[in-house]
């Protein structure tokens, strides 16, 4: 049997217009609950890319012997381009290095004064492919062992620490964006629940006069779409509201250190938004398909 | 018609609604069922339109076993079983026209079949000019007349009744009865539980004596007790 659209569209836009106020308080909470979706997914991309700036800045140095060879030096040289865990490699001369080393190395003076310019070795100075710490110190250790090579430095415990936090940050914006999802799915069942349970009567006299089960649920199924998406569209507007206030007050606002360095692209947003409006959707949807199921029983 | 063979409904594993019940109704008859409150007549009534399955026995409605039906079928079913209750069952938020509607449309009957079925069964209820009433703003005996009309605008095979009378005062009973004995004329079925001696008594139809589950009488042309 052909379910009629006019009458579907008919029963979802008058039983949505007729419970008024339900409507409009699920809207509300399904809104904001979306909302806090959207958000955390826009800081937590945020934080991500200011780290991939962070993590771009992992470094490592191969000190060559000051007493080895030309050929030894060129053939750490060779290795290093050959190597496939390695990216840039710059040489640089005593003094060069010897700036260098005073700039990383600055948060440790004992280290640095017992070190004289003209005892600094010639390195290179390499920018591995990955910035994953482990991946890092193997490659530090493979060069350690080569003939020529004095020591090999990296900011090793640096490069942990950036990952672990990032990690770590990016797990719990995690967790928070899926229990905020999990909250609104929750949320529009029950406005649904609730709108089935005032309609129970409606339900009883369809069975009564034998409607089909899917004839009595595509009418709710169809308005806790729209529901869920009418609190998606909103839950967009507060999430755009959101996204120009941040780039208004803090990106690039030399004022705030770390806040400013939390960004995201336009991409970003749209994402966002189409992730909320799926989710309104299809909770919506689905949650009312299961509300109307337990009055389905024959 | 209809046909039971040896059936029992139990409810929640002890209280016997109805036991070894053996009964059959031919096309067009008009039946009672009486018998005290508790004594089965409404689960009779509902194990017809498969709101109940049967524990024990067989039932047969239009030729078909419907204790074997599958749940998706339930829905054609009941599309040749219109039901009548005590309390009406009227939605109060729809006007007399569109709760007749309703059950046309919740089967997905086209429009145009609506709009000319509706007014020409308020016209036989004799509720013509009530269309765009709404049921509060009916009496008791006008409403059952509403319900009735939603019950038959699909022109069922069976008309099943529970008590259609039991709200009403005897006046107005009356006048109900008489609507239901046109139904019946037109060679629908009618099995309607009831209290109601006067009705029983006067009508003389055949009479099914439920007690504590069991058929205790079945008599045509019978009375209430």
């Amino acid at each position: 049997m052909a379910v009629r659209l006019d009458y579907v569209l008919k029963e979802t836009g008058s039983n949505l217009v007729r419970n008024l106020t339900l409507t409009l308080a699920s809207l509300l909470t399904v809104a904001i609950a979306l909302a806090f979706v959207a958000v955390s997914y826009l800081i937590g991309t945020g934080i991500n890319q200011s780290f991939l700036g962070l993590r771009s800045d992992v470094q490592m140095f191969v000190y060559m012997n000051p007493s080895a060879t030309e050929e030894q030096v060129e053939s750490v040289r060779n290795e290093l381009e050959g190597n496939p865990q390695v990216g840039e490699v710059d040489f640089l001369n005593k003094e060069a290095t010897y700036a260098e080393f005073q700039r990383l190395f600055e948060d440790q003076p004992d280290f640095v004064q017992a070190i004289k310019p003209e005892e600094l070795p010639q390195s290179f100075r390499v920018k591995p492919t990955s910035t994953d710490a482990d991946v890092v110190s193997a490659v530090g250790a493979e060069f350690e062992t080569m003939t020529g090579v004095l020591r090999v430095v990296y900011a090793e415990e640096y490069a942990r620490q950036v990952q672990r936090s990032l990690t770590t940050l990016n797990s719990w914006v995690r967790i928070f964006g899926i229990a905020l999802i999990f909250v609104s799915v929750l949320l529009i069942f029950n406005t649904i629940r609730t709108a089935v349970f005032a309609r129970r009567r409606e339900i009883e006299v369809m069975r009564l006069v034998g409607a089909s089960n899917w004839f009595i649920r595509l009418p709710f199924m169809t308005e806790g779409m729209v529901q869920g998406m009418l609190g998606a569209f909103a839950a967009a507007g507060l999430t755009w509201g959101f996204d120009a206030l941040w780039k208004r007050n803090f990106v690039n606002q030399v004022s705030f250190e770390l806040l400013n360095q939390i960004k995201w692209t336009s991409g970003d947003l749209w994402t966002a938004v189409l992730m909320i409006l799926a989710v309104g959707a299809i909770t919506g949807a689905i949650g009312s398909g299961i509300a109307v199921g337990r009055y389905l029983k024959v | 018609m209809i046909k039971l063979e040896n059936v029992s409904k139990i409810y929640k594993g002890e209280h016997m609604a109805l036991r070894d019940a053996s009964v059959e109704i031919e096309k067009g008859e008009f039946v009672f069922l009486v018998g005290p409150s508790g004594s089965g007549k409404s689960t009779f009534l509902r194990l017809l339109n498969r709101e109940e399955t049967p524990e024990k026995g067989k039932i047969y409605v239009a030729g078909k076993d419907i204790s074997e039906l599958p749940g998706y079928k339930v829905p054609y079913l009941r599309r040749n079983i219109g039901s009548v209750f005590q309390d009406f069952k009227l939605l109060p938020n729809k006007t007399v026209s569109e709760n007749v509607a309703f059950a046309l449309e919740a089967i997905g009957r086209p429009r145009s079949v609506i709009r000319e079925a509706v007014p020409q069964i308020l016209e036989l209820v004799g509720l013509g000019r009530k269309g765009q009433s709404m049921p509060d703003e009916l009496s008791g005996g006008e409403q059952q007349r509403v319900s009735i009309a939603r019950a038959f605008v699909n022109r069922p095979l069976i008309l099943l009744a529970d008590e259609p009378t039991g709200n009403l005062d005897p006046a107005t009973s009356v006048g109900i009865m008489k609507l239901l004995d046109r139904i019946n004329r037109t060679g629908t079925t009618v099995v309607m539980a009831t209290h109601d001696r006067g009705i029983v008594d006067t009508m003389r139809r055949r009479v099914i004596e439920l007690d504590r589950g069991r058929i205790v009488r079945d008599q045509a042309r019978g009375v209430y007790e």
